[in-house]
């Protein structure tokens, strides 16, 4: 059964200027969905984030928050979103606990005993009282983290909301953001260039190039294994790989790929594994390694982007 | 509705959280009470300086006597020998050492009453004032029993030899000719005017006449240029007699009445009473036949009060500029009414109706009940205002540096996002923080009122502590000194306001604090002296200039035009303001009409460029 569209984003245009920045982007996101969101710098995806949470106006296009239009229902559509843009900031002069405060009051229905339980879900409260300048980055990620929480919003969209943290803090979040999906049914858009995380928390991946959608699927669609898997084959020295070259090239069908200069990589068939191992053996040419090799997100994201284009 | 409480509500928690709203708030409430204190300081040593006494100044008497008296006999011989060659040309010239002379008479006469009753005549003493009369009447009665000519006649009769000596040829003499008529009487009147002008206070202070043959209510402006320039062709040069002589007044009494008079001036320097002063005064305020009855009333009741109020007659005694601006403001708006003119200035008659209500107000602070007598001088009145005024500044200050940065300060360090994240309306966002601009206005206006009311009863005595007059079609209404003092404060919160909006426009537009704060600093510190440097080289620039902010946008200085001074008539009694002058010509609701235009231009941009533009 199809989930639930919590945030949709239809036909979206903006420009700063001449430079077009966002051309014709459509995604959904669902209830209960861990979304990744990725593209090299400058592909649009903190504009995309800005347009969502209201910094920026739409040129084109409609962008729906639980069924409420952004453009016609802009305070219902809002008050079921969270999130964080960019860096996080607070007013620095006020404690923490008076910024959660003063976003509440805006969340009518929302009890001030959420305070303490956002402050206790990111484990803040030995700090919440201290001003926000006194805060490490880390903490005032915590702390922003915590307020986008506060209202219990049906969708949350965090941009880059790693940074800064420890690598305990990064776990901590993570497994908060997948119970927060999976269990409590929230949908979250997150952006990051983190991509091991990514890989790691996230249902399903966009890929957006110069303010286009390039890619979206799921992501163990997106990384699942091929009937050829890769295998890696690491050489004794330089000599043997090229040895092992030569040999590979004798025969058209494998197309190895080197990785160093002992290194390279096939993609096989089981079976034809044991078949190269015994003619490798029988040329005399020394193997000191031999593995399957696990593709990733990064590797994919680079070959998708061509390992991320100049700025423009 | 609901959320912009809340963000107002919100705006509150940052704005009580910023240490340079305790800071400035801290200084304004130490500059008041810091200024009533040097006021009282002041206005109290005032009156440590006492007159020069008698003895230090006889020697110096002396000395002038010796002087005097050989002037005077070289000037008689000049006279003599003038006389004797009896030249025509030497006429004017003769006349006006007829005048030296006499001068010089009135001043040693002066000076040997002084020295003959221990007077200082270089004092303001009252008994100085009695030892003139006597001089005036001395050499009047000395003329008198020698028949010489009064000084007037000798001018008059002058008048008629250059009449008859002007040439028939003389091509510019054919309009003078013609207008002969008006010449006569213009000329006594020039000459009658510009004596009353330079005289004006002595002679209000004196009791003396206003000169009877003055009708200047006849001049239209017309007459007036032609008699100008009658004069510029050809008496400027020749003849332009402007002395003042003041024992002329008495030449119509008898010997005898003259010798009363001497006597009893005898009697009351002698007595030094200043009751009897007093009541010598009034009485030669009753017999002079240039006042009519009001201005008699006027004057007798001036100088009852003056005996209340300084029963010893001192020469300086608190309170006595209150009163005397007062008195100078009543008949200087009764002189308005009465003639429609000022200065040879026809007034507008918004000028007049605004004189009428001068008149109607210093009549009413003039008969208030005086219980309390002042220990310090009369500039201790203005404290209230100016300490009003200071504060005023000072939370302008603070609202410029509040308003330059709502905005800006929130973008710039990103803190806003909390703020645009939240499920509120950007436009509701924008009027909370306007909200908080005009309710920390209020507030920061309400605590100068207090600190002034509180500072006023510590430092201004209660004879001070005056009620805020103003005339109505039924009569005058006075507000109470610390409702209008409330009322005070409270009209200011327009100038502070738009200031505010001032800067939060540009907040709003450049995003920036340091340019915004520093703008608004400028116009409102900055361009105030320029505009005034620019009216003080050219008082005939453009009105535009009143129009460029924030020249008049403190409406409290319509709302309350007068703050228990007389400050606001001298605009129109100098008759030099133009740009007070386009005011008072435009409808008296254009300064709150430009008000409110400037005060919704300014929020509609700023909320505009708000509410549309990306962050």
């Amino acid at each position: 059964m199809e989930k639930e569209i919590s945030l949709s984003v239809r036909n979206l245009y903006k420009s700063f200027g001449k430079h077009q920045v966002i051309e014709d982007l459509s995604f959904d996101l669902h209830a209960g969905e861990i979304l990744g969101f990725l593209g090299p710098n400058g592909a649009g995806k903190s504009t995309t984030i800005k347009l969502i949470m209201g910094f920026l106006t739409l040129d084109y296009g409609e962008i729906t928050i639980c069924g409420k239009n952004h453009r016609t229902e802009y305070e219902e559509a809002m008050q079921n979103i969270g999130g964080i843009v960019e860096n996080p900031e607070m007013y620095h002069y006020l404690s923490g606990r008076l910024n959660l405060e003063m976003y509440r009051r805006l969340h009518p229905g929302v009890d001030k005993s959420r305070i303490d339980e956002v402050i206790e879900l990111l484990h803040m409260q030995n700090r919440a009282d201290q001003k926000v300048k006194h805060y490490s980055l880390g903490m005032k990620q915590r702390m922003c983290i915590a307020q986008a929480l506060l209202p219990k919003p049906r969708v949350l969209i965090l941009d880059e909301p790693t940074n800064g943290l420890d690598p305990s803090g990064i776990r901590e979040l993570r497994n908060l953001l997948v119970k927060l999906a999976h269990e409590d049914g929230i949908a979250v858009l997150v952006s990051s260039h983190q991509l091991a995380e990514i890989q790691k928390m996230c249902d399903r991946v966009i890929i957006i190039d110069r303010g286009k959608l390039i890619d979206n699927q799921p992501i163990n669609q997106m990384i699942k294994q091929p009937e050829q898997s890769l295998t890696l084959f690491r050489f004794l020295d330089a000599e043997q790989m090229n040895k092992a070259l030569e040999l590979f090239n004798e025969n058209s069908i494998y197309k190895p790929s080197i990785i160093d200069q002992n290194t390279l990589i096939l993609a096989l068939e089981e079976k034809q594994i044991s078949e190269i191992i015994f003619r490798l053996s029988q040329a005399h040419i020394a193997l000191t390694a031999v593995q399957p090799h696990q593709t990733n997100l990064e590797e994919l994201y680079l070959s998708i982007t061509g390992g991320g284009n100049p700025i423009e | 509705m609901n959320k912009v409480f809340v963000l107002l509500r919100n705006e509150w928690t940052k704005i009580l959280r910023k240490k340079i709203v305790y800071f400035i708030l801290i200084l304004t409430v130490l500059g008041i009470v810091a200024l009533g204190g040097i006021f009282k300081l002041f206005s109290l040593s005032y009156y440590s300086d006492d007159q020069i006494p008698y003895t230090e100044s006889k020697s110096e008497m002396e000395k002038e006597l010796f002087n005097i008296e050989k002037e005077i006999s070289d000037l008689e011989q000049h006279v003599e020998s003038i006389e004797e060659n009896n030249k025509s040309d030497q006429a004017q010239d003769l006349l006006n050492l007829h005048i030296n002379l006499a001068n010089l008479k009135h001043y040693k006469l002066l000076l040997e009453l002084g020295l003959a009753k221990n007077i200082n005549i270089y004092s303001s003493d009252f008994r100085r004032q009695l030892i003139n009369d006597w001089a005036d009447l001395q050499l009047t009665k000395e003329a008198k029993l020698a028949g010489s000519p009064k000084i007037n006649e000798k001018i008059h009769a002058y008048d008629e030899a250059i009449a008859e000596k002007a040439s028939p040829e003389d091509s510019n003499t054919d309009k003078i000719i013609s207008e002969e008529a008006i010449n006569e009487e213009a000329i006594i009147d020039e000459t009658n005017s510009k004596e009353s002008e330079t005289s004006s206070d002595e002679a209000v202070a004196e009791g003396s006449s206003l000169d009877e043959g003055r009708s200047l209510s006849d001049f239209s402006s017309e007459q007036t240029d032609t008699i100008h320039g009658i004069i510029i062709d050809n008496y400027s040069i020749d003849y332009y007699p402007y002395d003042y002589y003041p024992y002329e007044k008495y030449s119509d009494l008898t010997v005898e009445a003259i010798e009363q008079k001497i006597k009893k001036i005898d009697q009351i320097i002698e007595e030094n009473s200043y009751p009897m002063f007093i009541e010598y005064q009034i009485n030669n305020i009753k017999s002079n036949q240039a006042l009519n009855d009001q201005q008699k009333d006027f004057k007798i009741s001036d100088l009852e009060l003056e005996l209340q109020v300084n029963p010893l007659g001192k020469t300086h005694y608190p309170g006595k500029n209150y009163f005397l601006s007062l008195q100078h403001l009543r008949d200087n708006s009764f002189a308005a009414i009465n003639n429609g003119y000022l200065s040879y200035r026809p007034l507008l008659p918004v000028e007049i109706e605004e004189a009428r209500h001068d008149f109607q107000v210093a009549n009413y602070y003039l008969n208030l009940p005086v219980t309390d007598l002042p220990t310090t001088d009369a500039s201790m009145s203005f404290y209230p205002g100016l300490a009003i005024n200071l504060g005023t500044y000072a939370i302008i200050c603070l609202i410029i540096i509040l308003a330059g940065s709502t905005i800006s300060q929130e973008i710039s360090t990103g803190s806003i996002k909390g703020l645009i994240i939240a499920p509120v309306k950007r436009y509701k966002i924008f009027f909370a923080k306007a909200l908080s601009i005009l309710s920390i206005s209020l507030i920061g206006m309400l605590i100068v009122y207090l600190t002034t009311l509180i500072s006023s009863y510590v430092f201004v005595e209660p004879f001070y502590r005056l009620p805020y007059a103003f005339a109505t079609q039924n009569g005058v209404v006075a507000l109470q000194f610390p409702v209008y003092l409330l009322l005070l404060s409270f009209s200011k919160v327009s100038f502070v306001l738009i200031t505010g909006a001032t800067a939060l426009m540009f907040s709003s537009i450049t995003r920036s604090t340091s340019i915004s704060v520093g703008i608004t600093m400028v116009m409102q510190f900055g361009l105030l002296s320029i505009y005034n440097f620019i009216k003080l080289i050219s008082i005939n620039l453009h009105p535009i200039i009143a129009f460029l902010p924030f020249e008049y946008l403190d409406l409290s200085k319509y709302i309350f035009p007068v703050m228990n001074d007389t400050s606001f008539s001298s605009f129109i009694f100098s008759g030099i303001n133009n740009s007070r002058e386009f005011v008072l010509r435009t409808p008296s609701t254009l300064p709150y009409l430009y008000w409110l235009a400037m005060i919704i231009g300014l929020i509609w941009i700023a909320r505009d460029s708000f509410v549309k533009n990306d962050l």
